[in-house]
């Protein structure tokens, strides 16, 4: 581990920067390309189709006969209508940035501290609570919301946290501790524990270890919580959609289900421009972490 | 994070556990007070009266709602606050409210749900006798009551199933309007062939729970009797509906219906495909406001050839389901007596004829009074509504739509049993027997649990 | 992990004292381990132990939405079991689009990741984009799909029809959410197009922390690249692999958003999970307790695994790099 500072990007790494590379090798590198384009294309055609549909004319939505890959011109009608019709963005994704920032903040801090314990250090039960976490896990979530609600309607009796973000902020967490625990734990597990031991013979505390030493390591597994936590909850559906009824208190995904199915009708337009214009965030969120994923941060860390 | 810090520490440094108790219990009340402030200021002082209802497909509709709730407020100086959630997560929700037994005020129950929320539905009987008597009765029996008898729903407003159709395709055939599901099996073979088929669901859809039950009452056939608790559904007359809907399936309609969503049908129609389907006025509706296209003739817009008809009548009479909407009351409302109120003054003739106009005649009125509401002689293609109720009934008929019936209409097992004899999976004796099993093992849990 | 002298180091860390080792002696050397998982402790005790208990509770009981149950034993798994015949297609077909499912997430999630690690220029484009599925709102990109498979203008079959050259060659048009078969496979599709991403950026980052000097040393002993893969990357990856299977696993015996929006569990039945119909009993009929049966049907079974499974994993994860 603590050897991989130059590359981190496996095999390929050496290639570059090296003029005289073989021709089978860079036929190889190539073929890495080719072989890559099916997912791209699997994974963007859904996206085209929305962006495209956001930009066509309820008419031409409508026509059979039209070729359903191209727009005859770009109508802004539904971004539009989701603007001025719509909450979208005055309250809807505001409240969704909230709980989200708020709730991935709650989990990986949460997750961090459990999985650290449960992927370093040992005491009795440790094993009983990183299975009992995982077993909750196998009651689905459309069944749990149920008894969830008597909690929540509990804790509103006290304060008042239905219809508002809160009851979300306090829900989401359930069902991302867990998960981010145990995917933390795993890659906790990949940091040598020497470099823990050098950090306590310099006089570091446990916390101090693991937040001077073994954090910094396990960059890549926290930004992979973090991206989890964010897409999770901001993509959550049914919590929001039973604690949440007020309008002006819905997150993007009810909001949007609510205003624009009606009945058999659906703006498919504004439904499409919704999803694309929700999912931009996340994307840029990406974009930014992306860095840490592809410029090797970890490796500096460990220098 | 550092307040957790904290925790942490002070956890490992107290020696007593009640006194780690006591830290936590602080911290905790701590944030309980962060949280209370700031978010929904002093609720405790003011009252406010919440309705909870679905997306209306007109939205126009809930505008108008919201704006009634908030004159009734302002002269009774409430709050007031109108909800809504998307009609296939209604259910959702109001198990929800029901379970924790809380939530909004008054709130839209549909078809049988007045059943299925009975013990938590305040009775209405006097407002039903008012409501009634003031907008010359009610058109409906034993919508919105429940298995007590007593009214647990107001009712609101029904939508109903006209048979939507192309008047310029079936004229090109040289063929009257139908009159007879034989009339729609004939023209509708001949135009598939053109290729404009018929469109009715034979999926899991709302649609197709409502329009198969029609098809087989206008063949005098019946899921259960009379007395709602019997199943009635394996006769002759249910194996020929059966038969009826295979050839339809075969000779007129294609297998897309299978697939199909309530939304489907109108897209069918909407895009010049589907020469007839049977649909609320949403379909024709969308059609104007999208002003889409004949594929075939660019100039046309569909809409134009679009009307409604009555549903067609079978070897036994013209019956066709609806979706009633109802309004009931919580138990555990916190301001029941508001919304009783509300109810009064939203069905006062007045607001109800508002309410109606503003849902460009959607919501079919359940009140006598409204039936021939001046909107629906405004537009040709409106002409069926006045008189769609007399052979409209809700899904538990002969009976009343009772809880178990929702089993049945929820689970899908008509259109299952309708779409396996179609496809050939099963013959129409066979699909009739097991669909008698299926309805029985449901129905003899239903009285068992009512007792 | 078995290997740090756990013991030692926590001596050195804290002054000794008699009670303090007495503790430990039947605690285990790290106690503080406990002030770790208080957090985490608390918010699962209180809102998923008691719910899910109570989950649990219900599928023994005769629970119906807002009111009392009383106890009834395996009466409710008896009836699906027994009188249930929709039910038993649901356990076929849960476990069918349970199997496929992951088995094509893990397969083609894996290939990717090892493809996207390979590449160099572009990398943010490629990354980027095949983790896209992952972002848009489900509810949405669900509804994105349904456009795409609708049976009446599908752009899957305006392919076939209208694209050369597809339409020379005279398939379809497929009714790909009418067909029993073919609506199966269509949602099992976009289960995979949504879950890949998940595989991807968890094992991408698993084999970020692959130390490089082990293919350097496989290189100089002139290993293959399947060999490679085989002795060092398949071998260090077991342990994020294990967790994300397991993790995805459980997800796809639980998808419901897929089903609720594509086909509702249609076309007759052919597509109900134990999710959508556990839903349709406890929340449309409020048969809550016939839901939690449904739903906790494999319970017992998927229990054994995940308590084996992870025993595994645990030991497994020990290795010294």
């Amino acid at each position: 581990m603590s050897s991989s500072t130059t590359t981190l990007t496996g095999s390929g790494g050496r290639e570059v920067g090296i003029n005289k590379v073989p021709i089978w090798r860079r036929r190889k590198a190539a073929l890495n390309y080719v072989a890559l384009l099916p997912y791209v294309f699997f994974a963007l055609f859904p996206f085209y189709i929305m962006f495209i549909t956001s930009i066509k004319t309820d008419q031409e939505i409508n026509n059979l006969g039209n070729s359903p890959f191209w727009a005859t011109g770009i109508a802004t009608e539904h971004y539009v209508y989701l603007a001025t019709n719509t909450s979208f963005f005055q309250h809807w994704f505001v409240n969704t940035l909230i709980v989200t920032v708020a709730v991935t903040i709650i989990s990986v801090s949460i997750g961090t501290l459990a999985a650290y314990a449960l992927a370093r250090l040992r005491f009795r039960g440790v094993e009983l609570f990183g299975v009992a976490v995982f077993i909750t896990y196998l009651i689905p979530q459309t069944l749990l919301f149920i008894p969830l609600i008597d909690v929540i309607n509990t804790i509103d009796d006290y304060v008042p946290i239905r219809d508002t973000y809160w009851s979300l902020i306090l829900t989401y967490p359930t069902f991302l501790i867990p998960f981010v625990t145990w995917l933390l734990m795993g890659y906790f597990k990949t940091i040598p524990v020497e470099v823990e031991e050098c950090a306590y013979l310099d006089g570091c505390s446990r916390l101090g270890a693991l937040f001077r030493v073994v954090l910094p390591m396990a960059v890549p597994g926290i930004m992979c919580a973090i991206l989890f936590s964010i897409t999770l909850s901001w993509n959550e559906l049914l919590y929001s959609l039973v604690f949440i009824q007020d309008e002006a208190a819905k997150t993007i995904s009810v909001g949007v289900i609510t205003e624009l199915i009606r009945g058999d009708i659906y703006y498919w337009g504004s439904l499409m421009a919704a999803c694309f214009i929700g999912a931009l965030p996340i994307i840029m969120i990406y974009g930014f972490f992306m860095d840490y994923f592809t410029s090797g941060l970890t490796a500096g860390a460990i220098k | 994070m550092s307040k957790q810090h904290d925790q942490l520490n002070k956890a490992k440094k107290s020696s007593s556990r009640r006194k780690f108790l006591q830290d936590t219990g602080l911290v905790t009340g701590g944030l309980a007070g962060i949280l209370a402030t700031g978010i929904a200021p002093a609720t405790a002082q003011t009252r406010e009266l919440k309705m909870l209802t679905n997306s209306h497909f007109v939205p126009a509709s809930d505008v108008e709602l919201e704006r009634q709730l908030a004159e009734f407020g302002k002269a009774a100086g409430v709050k007031t606050r109108l909800d809504r959630v998307a009609h296939l997560q209604l259910p959702a929700v109001l198990a929800g409210e029901v379970q924790g037994q809380k939530g909004h005020d008054l709130v839209a129950v549909g078809n049988s749900n007045p059943h299925l929320y009975a013990k938590h539905l305040e009775n209405l009987d006097g407002l039903y006798e008012k409501i009634g008597k003031a907008g010359g009765g009610f058109t409906t029996k034993g919508v919105g009551v429940g298995p007590d008898g007593h009214v647990k729903a107001i009712p609101w407003y029904f939508i109903s199933f006209p048979l939507a159709l192309r008047t310029d395709l079936i004229a090109g055939i040289g063929e009257n309007l139908p009159d007879t599901w034989d009339d729609v099996h004939r023209i509708g073979s001949k135009l598939k062939k053109k290729g404009h088929p018929v469109g009715i669901q034979l999926a899991h859809s709302v649609d197709s729970n409502m329009i198969l039950r029609g098809i087989l009452w206008s063949y005098g056939a019946k899921l259960v009797d009379e007395d709602s608790k019997t199943v009635a559904v394996n006769s002759k007359e249910t194996v020929e509906a059966f038969k009826f809907i295979a050839a339809l399936y075969k000779d007129a309609m294609t297998s897309e219906v299978l697939a199909w969503d309530d939304r489907n049908n109108n897209v069918c129609l909407n895009s010049g495909k589907c020469s007839m389907i049977l649909n609320p006025i949403s379909a024709y509706r969308s059609a104007v406001k999208a002003k889409t296209v004949d594929p075939d003739n660019k100039d046309l817009l569909v809409h134009h050839s679009i009307n409604h008809i009555m549903p067609p009548k079978g070897p036994a009479g013209r019956h066709m389901a609806a979706s009633f909407n109802n309004a009931g009351v919580w138990k555990f409302a916190k301001e029941k007596e508001l919304a009783k109120e509300f109810l009064a003054f939203h069905f006062s003739k007045e607001n109800a004829e508002k309410h109606l106009t503003a849902s460009k005649g959607y919501n079919q009125p359940v009140l006598a009074g409204n039936a021939l509401h001046p909107l629906y002689a405004s537009n040709s293609k409106y002409y069926f509504a006045p008189f769609i109720g007399w052979y409209t009934h809700a899904i538990g008929w002969p009976g009343v739509p009772t809880a178990a019936m929702a089993t049945v209409t929820d689970q899908y097992l008509l259109p299952d049993a309708a779409a396996s004899v179609a496809v050939g999976k099963a013959s129409a004796e066979d699909a009739v027997k097991k669909l008698e099993t299926q309805m029985k093992r449901i129905y003899k849990r239903a009285a068992k649990r009512e007792g | 992990m078995v290997s740090v002298p756990n013991v030692e180091r926590a001596a050195a860390s804290s002054s000794p004292s008699s009670v303090r080792s007495r503790v430990k002696k039947r605690l285990g050397p790290d106690i503080d381990g406990y002030g770790f998982l208080l957090p985490a402790t608390i918010v699962m005790i209180s809102l998923v132990v008691y719910p899910f208990c109570l989950a649990i509770w219900f599928s023994v009981s005769d629970a119906f939405v807002g009111e009392p149950a009383s106890y009834v034993g395996l009466e409710n798994f008896i009836y699906i079991l027994t009188e249930d015949d929709i039910f038993i297609e649901t356990i076929w077909n849960t476990l069918l689009f349970a199997f496929w499912s992951v088995l094509f997430k893990v397969v083609l999630g894996l290939s990717c990741a090892l493809l996207l690690q390979r590449i160099l220029k572009l990398k943010r484009f490629f990354r980027g984009s095949v983790l896209l599925p992952f972002v848009a709102p489900t509810a949405l990109s669900t509804l994105g799909w349904w456009l795409i498979l609708d049976p009446t203008y599908s752009h899957i079959n305006w392919i076939l029809e209208n694209m050369w050259p597809f339409s020379v060659m005279g398939f379809g048009p497929y009714n790909f959410l009418g067909e029993p078969t073919l609506a199966m496979a269509s949602v099992i599709f976009v289960n995979i197009w949504r879950g890949i991403p998940f595989f991807i950026i968890t094992i991408l980052a698993g084999l970020m922390s692959i130390p490089e000097h082990l293919y350097d040393a496989a290189e100089i002993d002139g290993a293959s690249t399947w060999r490679k893969f085989r002795s060092i990357t398949l071998p260090l990856l077991r342990p994020v692999l294990a967790i994300i299977i397991l993790f995805s696993t459980i997800f796809t015996l639980g998808e419901f958003n897929i089903i609720y929006v594509l086909t509702r569990g249609g076309p007759m039945n052919s597509t109900h999970l134990f999710s959508t119909y556990s839903f349709t009993y406890g929340i449309l009929n409020h048969e809550i307790a016939l839901g939690a049966a449904v739903a906790l049907f494999l319970f017992p079974i998927l229990v054994l695994i995940v308590v084996f499974l992870l025993r595994m994993v645990r030991r497994d994860t020990s290795h010294e790099l």
